[in-house]
């Protein structure tokens, strides 16, 4: 390459950044809190679904901690960047009139008591439903 | 320089086609299997709820909100999914522009 031409280049590469720039992330990047928390947070849900089997004023003390604990989490992914899918998937999982977490929630407090059947077969969902926002964190990229 | 601008301008196309092909063959490849076994997992409980019923393990309420709770279920991998794709978005995007910079440094040089 003759050393006139360098700047010619050179100008070519400028342009070539300017429209790199706009080559934002559409994802927020990998975050290990996220995971630590989601796998934290369904060991504490599915304990407090197993307690469905006893009536529900039995255990306020246990669902408020873990129910805070869940907005809490739920209020730290809202400061985080282009995450709509992982709040999306939590909206879900935590919407009193969908059929996960929340509304199991809704249903043992207006019915008392839940069956063991019903229960271990709905912790069965709402354990995957927290696999695949883990699964989702994982995919991230680590920066 | 017409002519190492349309060199360059080839190379980098070439490699942003090879580049798209390899960032979402493996994507898609992804996407099947997770289809997949979405549609078997979905298939087996229903088999084991409607045997629970019959047995009077569930009752019909108990079954409608676990159909409910797997649609819901299934809302949320689908956000995975949608995910997975921007990310795949994000490391093709990185990948042009180390390819760009690649072919400019190697014509510079």
């Amino acid at each position: 390459m003759k050393q006139k031409n360098k700047p010619s280049l050179i100008i070519f590469f400028c342009f070539l950044l300017c429209g790199c720039a706009l080559l934002t992330p559409t994802i927020s990047d990998f975050d290990q809190y996220t995971c630590m928390q989601v796998t934290s947070l369904k060991i504490d849900v599915l304990n407090v679904m197993d307690s469905a089997i006893n009536n529900y004023t039995s255990q306020t003390k246990l669902t408020s901690e873990v129910n805070l604990n869940l907005k809490k989490f739920y209020e730290y992914e809202k400061t985080r960047p282009k995450n709509t899918e992982t709040l999306n998937q939590l909206d879900i999982l935590m919407d009193t009139t969908a059929n996960l977490y929340g509304g199991f929630m809704l249903r043992w407090k207006k019915k008392g008591q839940l069956g063991l059947v019903f229960i271990k077969e709905q912790e069965k969902l709402v354990g995957a439903a927290f696999d695949e926002i883990v699964k989702l964190e994982r995919k991230k990229i680590k920066k | 320089m017409a002519s190492d601008i349309t060199t360059l301008l080839k190379t980098i196309q070439d490699g942003i086609t090879e580049l798209a092909t390899q960032s979402f063959k493996e994507y898609i490849k992804d996407i099947g299997n997770d289809s997949e076994s979405i549609y078997q997992a979905f298939k087996g409980d229903i088999e084991r709820w409607s045997i629970e019923v019959e047995n009077g393990d569930l009752s019909l309420e108990d079954l409608e909100f676990l159909i409910k709770g797997k649609k819901d279920l299934i809302k949320i991998t689908v956000l995975t999914q949608k995910g997975a794709a921007k990310i795949q978005l994000d490391k093709f995007k990185q990948g042009v522009i180390d390819l760009i910079f690649s072919s400019i440094k190697s014509v510079i040089k």
